[in-house]
């Protein structure tokens, strides 16, 4: 071995350029940003309603969020990711990105704005740019904030507050509508600018000239998605109305919302009366439900295919359960990926033929152009997506990479269109001028992208009309079921209102308003149809009628019925007879009537007969009184002079004509006086004799008979009032509208008394004196005669309401499209990256072979010769040389073994792996493989700052002392080592990226591929591929086969080209941490799971045992020269990373998307296609193993390691850490093991005295992996179906259950518990043999103690 | 102020009509302040959909005016012919039924 002092690593670590020049730009996002709010909520309704829950909720969810309040919440959340949105000025602010992404995503857009291409700037779309002039506003503030700053006098907080004024400036200065000030979101670069000026004015700069020659670009923002949600005019207004100053409910005077209210209680309780016939009223419910639910469904269709479209321009996937999306999917346009035709087009530049002036080729870019240009101009005037991206986050720097991509096709074909030749060409082949062609292709390509649009729109109205007429039909059927339904149900609490099961319990209905109110099933099956109310009697002559439910009254003849209201009139005979006539008539009205019974009766009759007036008297005796006159009180004034009470006695009546009401005769006395009626001596008060009862009226018929007079009281008041149909009536008769009396006297007398012959002594006060004309005529004399009477029921009903059902709109369960697919969990959160930017630069980094055909059989020679090139074009010649250097220094690395198959590359921290190397390399000294196919190489490196750390310094000495000693012991293991010493400094000041573990293998891969390069080129090796092996230096164990297993499979699998094995974590830990066993052990299983067929996830390449085909590695640029990317993954992720995105480019976009996303149905659609092509198939990468996602990458059964769990066991043992997943968490390149050995004194699980402890342990760290980490839920089953039962004795072993936070728990459940514990603490056969000796016994042989073994030798050495 | 009782009576009368348990009066009080915003949501849109499609434009740019008063807004609606006491009085039972459900 020799050493060399390596030259300080400056050359893998040279920080990024910066932009020199100092211009700003403030680019207002507001319009993408209220365009995310609204994606935001639309994904949050979407989430909401297909959670988790039972049938019932998901129903009552659907009925509550998906038709009737889904639009209340969906502008709910609206406001409210709004508002998140521009407190945090991020427009992603809802998107699970990591801050990297965002930050990429803001500097693609100021670069954007700032660079100004004017095919960068979509004005169709609503975009602008503007460099303000220095004398705006907004520039000059801009310029004196950075003038001040630079200059110091501001500080960093008062930067802040004064670039805080300012935007407020500049937002006042952008009137938008309201929605947009409330979502208003700025990106720019002030800060950074300002720091950078001030930095420079400090390096000597001058102030003045910056600020002069500093621009302020105003731009405006459209990179999200082109179709538009839909806000109409209707949503503005009703956001407005929400939010107006006067308040909710403004429209509504206090009157109208108290008469609404009464009304609406009102109707609550009685429901609405319609007059409509039943059959309507059953349909009318339905319809009025199915029109709702129609239209309803027509708005939520429309919303869901702008929904779909959005989301699938912004790289969303549909689950394969979601089959609304699916269809609507057919009814989108179809799009183009911007990351696709970007590198496309980039291709199709790069090709030979189009170099060559091939016209062909130069045509093929012409259509791309074309196309593209039409793609684009489309989108953005007609507001369509008809491209798409990978991601929300990534549309900005993606569209704004293809228009780069076509302002770079645009000028190479302008240069190749100069031509002759081409000009020439292209008129002889297609017989147009190249402007006609290009012209004529932008048509054509409009025409096509017009027919799509207009199929789709077509697809989109069938379905749209299918999915309406669906809804109307459920509506309609529902709607009149569920109004009906719930009308009964509100009948049946509510004692007004009959309903259908009132029929069957013979309940009767309460009247409301005096209306009996039926349901409309109550009505349609009510048999019993009576009033239900009292029953009265109205005499007919000696019928009757008994009137229910209402009021009658007969009267001459005619009988008269109240029928609640109206009223009806209908002829009866005296006895209660009722004709047909009046019959049907009263039927007609609604009114019962029922059959009359006739009953035999004495009929009362009057007799007219004239008689003389003794025979009257005679007749009428009993109601005549014998009377003798005691004497007059005529005031003891005699006749004929007659005054005071003897002149009292007048006709009363109506107006004094003696007429009463109903014929009655009526007189009075009331005007006598108390005192006006006397005779010598006698006196009289009237009003006392009236009360009395002693002061009459007494009636003489004629002067022969006035000794029998007609005797009738006088009330006290004075009236006298004779009945029509007394006797002393007849004596009566109206003249010229007077009562005249036609008897001899009517007088006003004192009863005195009745003597003791029965004679009435009277003393009259006053006398009438009639015409004393008897009529002589015929006299009414009444009598009876038998005859027949009437007794007639009449039914009066309650006049019959038949409720409608109510009218509301349908609450149809409604199917919300599914959620899209939410990016699955990366490994290494570490390892996530990339732009576009990226992508490309990648895509420079692969070798061109490999770029022309991504399934290419490489050749270890080019591709390795090749590689020398890239590094020395990329790294720098010094680099270059370094490495040269150290292998020429290195007699194994200078004159590797002719059959060398692998080089084991180990990256050694000098200070830190003193104690392990040596035993590491006794591994491989220990191996199987014959030594001279393999050699190990030892990147040793250390910070110079270590070296003055006198026991790091000591450690790094006796590192250099291990590996020395392991040479001398193993003389036949080829150990090569280089060297590098890092400068502390440069790591300060941040020259180093993000770590140093990315410059350490790096250098590392690189020496390794120029040692077999070296060789090839100087014909010491063959064009034969190369294994480079990556492992790490702390090593506990390794199977033997491992360098030879690795080896073999490379031979044996030409198609793969990277390889990884196993790995066990700190097997001797075991017998402490039983539990740990298990969940380390799960921790690799997952990972061997991901090569399963089926399950979707990225097999990641991890630096303790991956390996890789050089030739490979050496065509994707071994791990790439990213100065940032430094750090943890970009070692080692890397690998299997850049591997993937060469082999497999058709999944395209960005890395993190195809890592993510694996599996996918965008790169199942590519499989799809390389699978359909026999051409491609034949050739295709994919095509050639036909295994799972991942054919280049293979897992290398017998190739496993058993490592150092420091870290692991760490992570398991520190109660403040979660789980084993956050072990890399803190990931900072320092030590590794902090605390690990404190942490083991404190804990050790015991399987006999604690067993409990240990399964609470291990559910609860795979919880949080499952929750974290393995998201993935097939991935998962199948990798704890590799290590529990599925099924023990029928029951499951374990259970997965979602908690309300949204994290998932692991549980055993009893059987399953039960089997751990077992398989924890003993073998197969039941005696106790914990997991810990079984492990180490069976790879080990340790304690083997007469145990029979399935291997004569262990299958690890250590 | 009396349409405010009558609103909180109704809304009041609904909570009793669902039956929910646990509700005293404090809660009570701010599901009806709840209830009543989500009613004012729902009557919002109710109001503006039974607008012809040709006043629509003219009740947003009423709301944009600094001057604007409750008089002015009402008398907009009952010139447009919308019914405001029936869509209210609509809004409201289905308002009724949407909560009973």
């Amino acid at each position: 071995m020799s050493e060399s002092r390596p030259a300080p690593a400056s050359s893998v670590a040279t920080p990024p350029e910066r932009d020199a020049r100092f211009d700003i730009a403030i680019v207002d996002q507001s319009q993408d940003a209220i365009d995310a709010a609204r994606d935001a909520a639309e994904v949050r309704l979407t989430e909401e309603l297909n959670s988790e829950g039972g049938r019932i909720r998901r129903f009552i969810r659907n009925i509550w969020k998906g038709n009737h309040a889904k639009e209340i919440y969906r502008q709910r959340y609206i406001a409210e990711a709004a508002k998140t949105i521009h407190e945090t000025q991020d427009q992603f602010a809802h998107l699970d990105a990591d801050e990297s992404q965002k930050t990429n995503a803001r500097v693609a857009t100021i670069d954007r704005m700032l660079q100004g291409h004017d095919e960068a700037i979509h004005q169709e779309a609503g975009e602008n740019r503007e460099v303000l002039d220095d004398g705006s506003a907004i520039a000059s503030a801009t310029k004196d904030l950075v003038r001040r700053y630079a200059s110091g006098d501001l500080d960093e907080d008062a930067l802040k507050e004064e670039q805080s004024r300012l935007l407020e400036a500049y937002r006042a200065t952008h009137d938008g509508v309201d929605e947009l000030r409330r979502c208003s979101v700025q990106v720019h670069n002030i800060t950074d600018v300002a720091r950078a000026v001030k930095g420079a004015v400090e390096h000597g700069e001058s102030l003045d000239q910056i600020i002069q020659d500093m621009r302020v670009v105003d731009g405006t923002e459209r990179s999200g998605a082109r179709t538009e949600h839909m806000q109409t005019l209707t949503d503005r207004t009703i956001e407005k109305l929400g939010k107006s100053k006067l308040g909710r409910l403004s429209f509504l005077t206090p009157e109208m919302t108290v008469t609404a209210v009464a009304v609406a209680s009102s109707a609550v309780r009685v429901g609405a009366t319609m007059g409509l016939g039943n059959a309507l009223k059953v349909v009318a419910p339905g319809i009025a439900g199915g029109v709702i639910a129609g239209l309803r469904e027509s708005r939520h269709v429309r919303k869901e295919r702008i929904q779909s479209a959005r989301e699938a321009a912004q790289g969303g996937e549909r689950r394969d359960s979601d089959t609304r999306r699916e269809e609507m999917e057919t009814t989108l346009y179809e799009t183009r990926s911007a990351v696709d035709e970007a590198a496309n087009i980039r291709e199709a530049l790069g090709l030979e033929a189009f170099e060559n002036n091939d016209i062909a080729a130069v045509h093929d870019v012409m259509m791309r152009v074309a196309e593209l240009q039409e793609r684009r101009r489309i989108s953005d005037v007609d507001k369509k997506d008809l491209l798409s991206f990978s991601s929300a986050i990534a549309m900005g720097a993606e569209r704004h990479d293809l228009d780069m991509a076509l302002v770079e096709a645009k000028m190479a074909l302008a240069h190749k269109l100069a031509i002759d030749d081409v000009q020439n060409g292209l008129r002889s082949s297609f017989g147009a001028e190249p402007h006609d062609l290009l012209a004529a292709a932008r048509e054509g390509h409009s025409a096509l992208i017009e027919q799509d649009v207009t199929e789709k729109d077509k697809l989109y109205s069938k379905l749209r009309r299918k999915r309406v007429t669906q809804k109307v039909a459920v509506g309609v059927a529902l709607g009149a079921t569920l109004g009906i339904a719930t009308q009964e149900a509100m009948a049946a609490i509510q004692p007004n209102i009959g309903g259908i099961a009132d029929n069957f319990t013979g309940q009767k209905t309460d009247l409301h308003g005096g209306k009996s109110h039926y349901t409309l099933l109550g009505r349609m099956f009510n048999t019993d149809q009576s009033s239900g109310g009292d029953t009265h009697a109205v005499a007919a002559g000696a019928g009757k009628f008994d009137v229910t439910g209402g009021t009658a009254d007969i009267k001459n003849g005619m009988m008269t019925i109240d029928a609640h209201g109206r009223t009806v009139e209908v002829p009866v005979g005296i006895n209660g007879q009722l004709s047909d006539a009046a019959r049907e008539q009263l039927q007609g009205q609604g009114i019962n009537v029922g059959e009359s019974k006739a009953v035999p009766v004495n009929i009362p009759t009057t007799k007219h007969v004239n008689m003389s007036p003794d025979k009257f008297l005679e007749h009428y005796g009993d109601k005549t009184s014998h009377v003798v006159r005691d004497f007059w009180y005529d005031n003891n004034t005699p006749s004929p002079n007659f005054d005071l009470n003897e002149q009292g006695l007048h006709l009363a009546g109506e107006n004094g004509t003696g007429i009463g009401p109903d014929g009655h005769v009526q007189l009075t006395v009331a005007p006598m006086t108390s005192e006006g009626s006397f005779h010598s001596g006698q006196s009289i008060e009237w009003q006392k004799a009236a009360e009395s009862g002693n002061l009459k009226f007494a009636i003489s018929a004629t002067e022969n008979t006035q000794k029998q007079p007609f005797m009738l009281s006088i009330k006290p008041d004075g009236s006298i009032d004779i009945p029509k149909d007394h006797p002393a009536a007849q004596l009566f008769s109206e003249v010229d509208g007077r009562m005249q009396f036609n008897g001899a006297y009517g007088e006003v007398v004192q009863s005195a008394g009745v003597d003791t012959n029965g004679i009435e002594h009277i003393r009259p006060l006053a006398t009438m004196v009639g015409t004393k004309e008897w009529p002589g005529g015929p006299v009414d004399i009444p009598g009876t005669e038998p005859g027949t009477a009437y007794i007639t029921s009449i039914d009066v009903p309650n006049e019959t309401v038949t409720e409608l059902p109510p009218i509301v709109p349908v609450p149809l369960s409604r199917k919300s499209m599914e959620q899209l697919k939410g990016p699955e969990a990366p490994y290494y959160t570490a390892y996530e990256r990339t732009s576009p930017e990226e992508w490309r630069a990648f895509r420079k980094e692969i070798s061109p072979r490999l770029r022309r055909d991504p399934q290419a059989i490489l050749s270890p020679r080019d591709e390795l010769k090749w590689y020398r090139g890239d590094i020395e074009k990329r790294k720098g010649k010094e680099y270059l040389r370094d490495i040269d250097a150290q292998i020429a220094a290195s007699p194994e690395l200078s004159n590797p073994a002719e059959d060398l198959r692998a080089i084991v590359t180990v990256p050694v921290h000098g200070s830190g792996e003193a104690d392990n190397i040596y035993k590491t390399l006794s591994l491989y000294n220990q191996q199987t493989e014959e030594k001279g196919k393999f050699m190990v190489m030892l990147h040793v490196n250390w910070f110079d700052s270590e070296e003055l750390d006198v026991e790091k310094k000591a450690n790094i000495h006796k590192t250099l002392s291990e590996i020395e000693r392991a040479r001398q012991d193993f003389p036949d293991l080829a150990i090569a080592t280089i060297q590098s010493v890092w400068e502390q400094e440069k790591k300060d000041r941040g020259e180093y990226g993000n770590g140093i573990i990315g410059h350490v293998t790096r250098k590392m891969y690189d020496a390794a591929m120029m040692t077999v390069e070296g060789a090839m080129q100087q014909g010491r090796i063959e064009n034969q591929d190369v294994l480079l092996i990556r492992n790490d230096a702390d090593a506990e164990g390794m199977d033997r086969r491992y360098v030879s297993q690795m080896i073999n499979n490379m031979e044996s699998h030409p198609d793969s080209d990277v390889f990884t094995g196993a790995i066990r974590w700190g097997t001797e830990r075991h017998s402490d941490l039983p539990g740990f066993a298990f969940v380390s052990n799960f921790r690799e299983v997952m990972h061997i799971a991901t090569h399963r067929k089926g399950i979707s996830e990225w097999p990641p390449t991890v630096g303790i045992n991956t390996a890789v085909r050089m030739s490979t590695f050496a065509a994707v640029g071994g791990v790439g020269s990213d100065p940032d990317n430094t750090g943890i993954g970009s070692d080692d992720l890397n690998i299997g990373g850049r591997v993937k995105d060469a082999r497999q480019p058709g999944d395209g976009g960005p890395r993190t998307r195809s890592y993510m996303r694996y599996g996918s149905a965008r790169f199942k659609n590519i499989r799809r296609r390389l699978r359909d092509s026999p051409a491609e198939t034949d050739s295709g990468y994919t095509g050639r193993s036909g295994e799972g996602n991942y054919s280049y990458h293979r897992h290398v059964v017998g190739a496993t390691i058993d490592t150092s769990p420091d870290r692991l066991e760490a992570a398991y043992l520190d109660p403040r850490v979660e789980s084993t997943s956050d072990a890399w968490a803190n990931w900072d390149n320092k030590q590794r093991s902090v605390g690990v050995a404190e942490l083991r004194k404190q804990h050790k699980e015991s399987l006999r005295s604690n067993p409990a402890a240990i399964v609470s342990h291990v559910e609860a760290d795979l919880s949080k992996s499952i929750t974290e980490r393995f998201k993935n839920s097939a991935h998962v089953a199948a990798g704890l179906a590799m290590m529990l039962p599925v099924e023990i004795d029928g029951q499951p072993s374990y259970r997965i259950s979602a908690t309300r936070s949204g994290s998932k728990r692991f549980e055993f459940t009893d059987e399953g518990r039960q089997w751990f514990m077992h398989r924890l603490a003993r073998d197969s056969k039941g005696r106790y043999d914990p997991i810990g000796r079984r492990v180490r016994r069976q790879k080990y042989h340790e304690g083997v103690r007469g145990r029979r073994l399935a291997t004569k030798i262990a299958p690890y050495v250590k | 102020m009396e349409a405010d009782k009558e609103l909180d009576k109704f809304m009041s009368d609904l909570i009793d009509e669902k039956k929910l348990d646990g509700v005293d009066d404090e809660i009570k009080k701010e599901l009806i302040v709840d209830m009543k915003e989500r009613f004012a949501d729902i009557l919002d849109r109710r109001m503006v959909d039974a607008l012809p499609d040709d006043r629509v434009e003219g009740f947003s740019q009423l709301l944009d005016r600094d001057d604007i008063d409750n008089a002015v807004l009402q008398q907009y609606l009952i010139d447009a012919g919308v019914e405001v006491q029936q869509v209210t009085v609509r809004t409201l039972l289905e308002f009724r039924e949407i909560y009973l459900r």
